[in-house]
């Protein structure tokens, strides 16, 4: 009987015969990260591998004296006869696939992942496989997202009638990822003030090379005296003080969600735009192809919807059962770390 | 379709697609009226009067069934039909479900005609001209097939006439007629289009705002236009001109706009602390600055319907101040009506009850909420109506003349009346700022919420002009407040709608902010009505969640009220709870963040709120 690369464990996504984990929610020796995101990267692990631009971002979040070990894309790492490489993953800066070969096949472990080249984080790259496990954030049909360009142009617009009327722009977008992409979409427009915790994501990626401009904070810019502008939070900070003296404003989040008209009216804000560091099903649906897998495994999002239409389509497909998802059901509230994978 | 209307055409049907999205945008009431007249100025003037007639709810189209119109968008999209279902559950709605489905296969289609030249839709539209000459009925299927042909094209009228004939059709039909229009309309027009299908178009605006904002675009009284959309018309009958000049108006059965009072609170910078009036020292302070006792006429505040009864040229009619006739559901007013001397114009208050008795609203509200006209015109529970003022008197309009001498004319009308269904309202005597304070105390014995200062000298005038007229509650601690969502309650009412989140107008009264979590607080009889409203007026569902329509008006009560950074309204309410259902109020006239932030202000004065001072000590 054929033994398999990989398996699920307690620990999560786990390689037996190398002795490590991809994104481990328990506590373990060798953790191998896809991305620096919370869902991904938890703390407490012995060692951790990741791409060489996590490196600032791991260390703020999980510590200075973490042992890390950067690795770049497309080099080879042999763990105990199982070659591991880390492939461009398009989500968001250090995003990476995490490629597993052994001696008889080949995995792939998508982390998180968008098709759509964003030109500033290195863009997606499928990587042929036997065997994928794919997130499935937003595997559902319903989701088909604008290019990028239309949408910072719903975004632009928006925010100029907004200043002709006399307020300013509030984006909610995730600290890590979606707002240094919005920073970069959108920067040509006007000044863009920050939230402090967006300010330290930007320090974190420049220092590995991102080259991020330097913008005023949120605590910069003085009600009654300074002209309406564009300000960019994480969602989490909707409730901080800080937020607070920057009226009148107009306040939108930057999620795919907000595709859903209900979802953005939920939210209680002005507005909404579907610009996603997730695949579409499009996306999920091409790169599932690009791969040449036979054996697809579905996590994070709509597994049982997305397994179920793979296997109908001749897939040979399985649904993951992480305990994040769990997680994600009775924690509903999204922190500023974390991103679209919990809604 | 001649090639050179197609720019203008496209135009057309956006004008209400437009319409529809900014009026989906925002819950500001001025923003919708002001959306809606830019409607009224830019569509063609079949569109003006279809737009009207499904803005006042007049036109629900639902073509075909849900299951029907999911069987064919899986088989557009080559997607199982589970699937769709799946998705229908986590959007909520048919008509977005399938406009999201469908926006590759749109895209796909737009991209194929793009790529054509215009010729073969000219092509198309030829050749089903053609077919159309071969026999009687294959005409008629042509006939839509061409319209259809020119889907993307088409201005309202011609889509709603199009949905009201295939009503009538058979399946294979509508599905040809909505495949085409599927791959025709662009994303936001196709999203109104399967709102039409699914009959689930709806707006979150009431008739209200519409007729406000015809008003402003036909520079016409409210109460005129008002009056011209009652009954039934059938928009395919009108245009906007005939539709308002319909039976032309009978300006003798208008009302005068209404003049209503401020509420009388303190302005923190005005107020001097005082022991005098113990935790009462702001409200007193704010009387005492409105001069000497004997310039002001003191009433009871009724609990009851705002109206104006007039009789004209033989002809009564009976408006309640938001400007609905009410004729119907109190004949016997009506007939009272009847009896006034010619060219008499009175405002009153409605109550139920024996009088002097006077029953709660509640009773009164069930006599509103009767729809079928057999019920109507029974005359239980019983009612009579108080009247306040006297507007018009022997066909001349009288509001200028002072308030005193107009009380005097109506006394005397009142009396010469002498009908049980209709008395004076009382005066409330005494000469102190001081007695009226302990009146005001005693005002629920009466069966009323407050009293209503009226200064003596001054004119009946229009709106809610501050100075003359303050309506002086008794208890503060209340706010007029919007239905925004609701859930089902638990146990014996887990299936009916009962728990409601409540919201009132931000500063500028642009947008609507949630302010309280609330158990219903109903009679059974008015929960069942509410719970029906909110299944026929959700425009969202999120599990057990409903948003709907913001038009139902809640006066809700509370024990206390502090500020808050977790609430978005930066306040909250200590048990808040429903005292009242407002029927008689336009979401529009619902309180704003401005009027809550008094009673802040106040509260913060008054250490316990709860407690009515028990000293009186005047001098
Ligand atoms: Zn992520
Ligand atoms: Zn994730």
């Amino acid at each position: 009987m054929k033994v398999n690369l990989l398996r699920i464990g307690p620990n999560g996504i786990e390689c037996p015969q190398a002795g490590v984990f991809i994104d481990p929610w328990g506590k373990v020796d060798r953790a191998l990260l896809t991305h620096a995101h919370a869902d991904h990267a938890r703390y407490g692990h012995k060692h951790y591998m990741a791409h060489a631009h996590n490196r600032a971002v791991l260390r703020q979040r999980l510590g200075n004296n973490i042992s890390l070990e950067e690795i770049e894309y497309e080099e080879t790492i042999e763990i105990n006869g199982i070659r591991f490489s880390w492939h461009p993953a398009g989500h968001i800066p250090g995003s990476a696939q995490i490629r597993v070969e052994g001696t008889n096949q080949t995995w792939v472990v998508s982390g998180d992942y968008k098709t759509e080249n964003d030109h500033f984080t290195p863009a997606f790259e499928p990587v042929k496989c036997s065997h994928f496990i794919t997130e499935c954030t937003f595997g559902l049909p319903i989701y088909h997202w604008k290019p990028q360009a239309l949408t910072a142009q719903a975004i632009a617009d928006w925010h100029l009638s907004n200043v002709n009327q006399g307020y300013s722009t509030l984006l909610y977008a995730y600290s890590l990822g979606k707002a240094q992409r919005l920073i970069h979409l959108l920067k040509d427009l006007c000044p863009i003030y920050i939230h402090p915790s967006i300010a330290e994501m930007n320090r974190a990626l420049n220092a590995v090379g991102f080259g991020l401009p330097e913008l005023p904070l949120i605590s910069e810019w003085k009600p009654k005296v300074d002209v309406p502008t564009l300000f960019m939070a994480p969602p989490g900070a909707s409730n901080d003080k800080l937020l607070r003296r920057l009226s009148p404003c107009k306040e939108a989040n930057v999620s795919g969600w907000t595709l859903v008209r209900g979802m953005r009216r939920r939210q209680n804000l002005d507005n909404g735009f579907a610009l996603s560091d997730h695949a579409d099903w499009p996306g999920l649906l091409n790169a599932i192809e690009g791969t040449g897998a036979e054996h697809i495994y579905c996590t994070h999002g709509f597994t049982s919807e997305f397994s179920r239409y793979l296997s109908e389509q001749g897939y040979n497909s399985t649904e993951i059962h992480t305990r994040f998802l769990g997680d994600a059901a009775s924690e509903p509230t999204i922190t500023p770390e974390t991103d679209e994978s919990i809604y | 379709m001649p090639l050179q209307s197609l720019q203008s055409l496209l135009k057309q049907m956006k004008a209400f697609t437009d319409l529809f999205h900014r009026l989906n945008q925002t819950n500001s009431s001025i923003e919708k009226q002001q959306a809606m007249e830019v409607f009224f100025r830019n569509a063609p003037d079949r569109d003006a009067v279809w737009g009207l007639a499904l803005l006042s709810g007049r036109v629900p189209v639902r073509l075909v069934g849900s299951r029907r119109l999911r069987g064919w968008v899986a088989e557009c999209t080559n997607l199982p039909d589970w699937l769709v279902n799946e998705s229908y559950q986590h959007v909520g709605d048919l008509a977005e479900t399938l406009s999201l489905l469908l926006a590759p296969y749109r895209i796909a289609s737009t991209a194929n005609s793009a790529s054509a030249s215009t010729t073969a839709s000219t092509a198309s539209a030829s050749s089903a001209a053609s077919t159309a000459t071969s026999t009687a009925s294959a005409r008629t299927t042509a006939s839509i097939a061409s319209a259809s042909t020119t889907a993307s094209s088409q201005d309202l009228s011609t889509i709603m006439l199009d949905l009201i004939r295939l009503k009538k059709r058979d399946e294979s039909e509508q599905k040809e007629y909505v495949l085409h229009n599927w791959r025709q309309l662009d994303g936001p027009s196709c999203f109104l289009f399967n709102k039409f299908i699914t009959g689930g178009f709806r707006l979150g605006v009431g008739q209200g705002i519409a007729v406000k904002a015809l008003s402003n675009y036909m520079n016409r009284p409210v109460s005129e236009i008002t009056q011209a959309l009652m009954g039934n018309w059938d928009p395919a009958d009108y245009t906007l001109a005939r539709l308002l000049n319909r039976g032309s108006i009978h300006s003798h059965t208008l009302p005068y706009p209404f003049f209503l009072a401020s509420p009388l609170l303190s302005s923190a910078s005005t107020t001097e602390p005082s022991d005098q009036w113990g935790g009462e020292a702001v409200q007193n302070m704010a009387l005492h600055q409105l001069g000497s006792r004997t310039d002001w006429m003191a009433e009871w505040k009724w609990d009851g319907i705002r109206i104006q009864m007039i009789l004209r040229e033989g002809v009564s009619s009976i408006w309640s101040r938001g400007e609905e006739r009410l004729d119907d559901a109190f004949p016997e007013i009506a007939a009272l009506a009847h009896l006034l001397p010619h060219g008499t114009v009175i405002d009153g208050e409605l109550l139920c009850g024996e009088f002097p008795a006077v029953g709660s609203f509640q009773d009164l509200q069930k006599r509103l909420g009767r729809t079928k006209p057999s019920a109507r015109m029974t005359t239980q529970p019983p009612v009579f109506v108080y009247a306040y003022d006297l507007l018009e008197l022997d066909g001349q309009d009288i509001r200028r003349k002072s308030l005193s001498e107009r009380r005097w004319l109506l006394e005397r009308l009142v009396e010469t009346l002498n009908h049980p269904l209709l008395h004076a309202s009382p005066l409330i005597e005494g000469i102190e700022w001081s007695d009226l304070h302990q009146r005001r105390l005693e005002s629920r014995r009466h069966a009323a919420e407050g009293i209503m200062l009226k200064r003596a000298c001054s004119g009946y005038e229009s709106g809610r002009k501050r100075g003359h007229w303050w309506k002086w509650k008794l208890d503060p601690m209340q706010l007029d407040a919007v239905l925004l969502y609701a859930r089902p309650g638990h146990g014996r009412r887990s299936n009916l709608f009962t728990d409601y989140s409540m919201a009132i107008w931000d500063q500028e009264r642009t947008r609507l902010l949630p302010i309280a979590q609330v158990y219903s607080g109903l009679t059974d009889t008015e929960i069942r009505e509410v719970d029906a409203w909110i299944k026929g007026h959700t425009t969202e569902k999120f599990g057990p969640v409903r948003t709907v329509v913001p038009q139902l008006v809640f006066e809700i009560g509370f024990d206390g009220i502090q500020r808050s950074v977790r609430h978005k309204a930066g306040i909250a309410l200590r048990f808040p709870r429903i005292l009242r259902w407002r029927r008689d109020k336009l979401a529009s006239e619902a309180d704003d963040l401005g009027i809550a932030e008094k009673l802040l202000n106040d509260r913060n004065l008054d250490e316990d709120p709860l407690n009515e001072p028990t000293k009186q000590d005047p001098l």
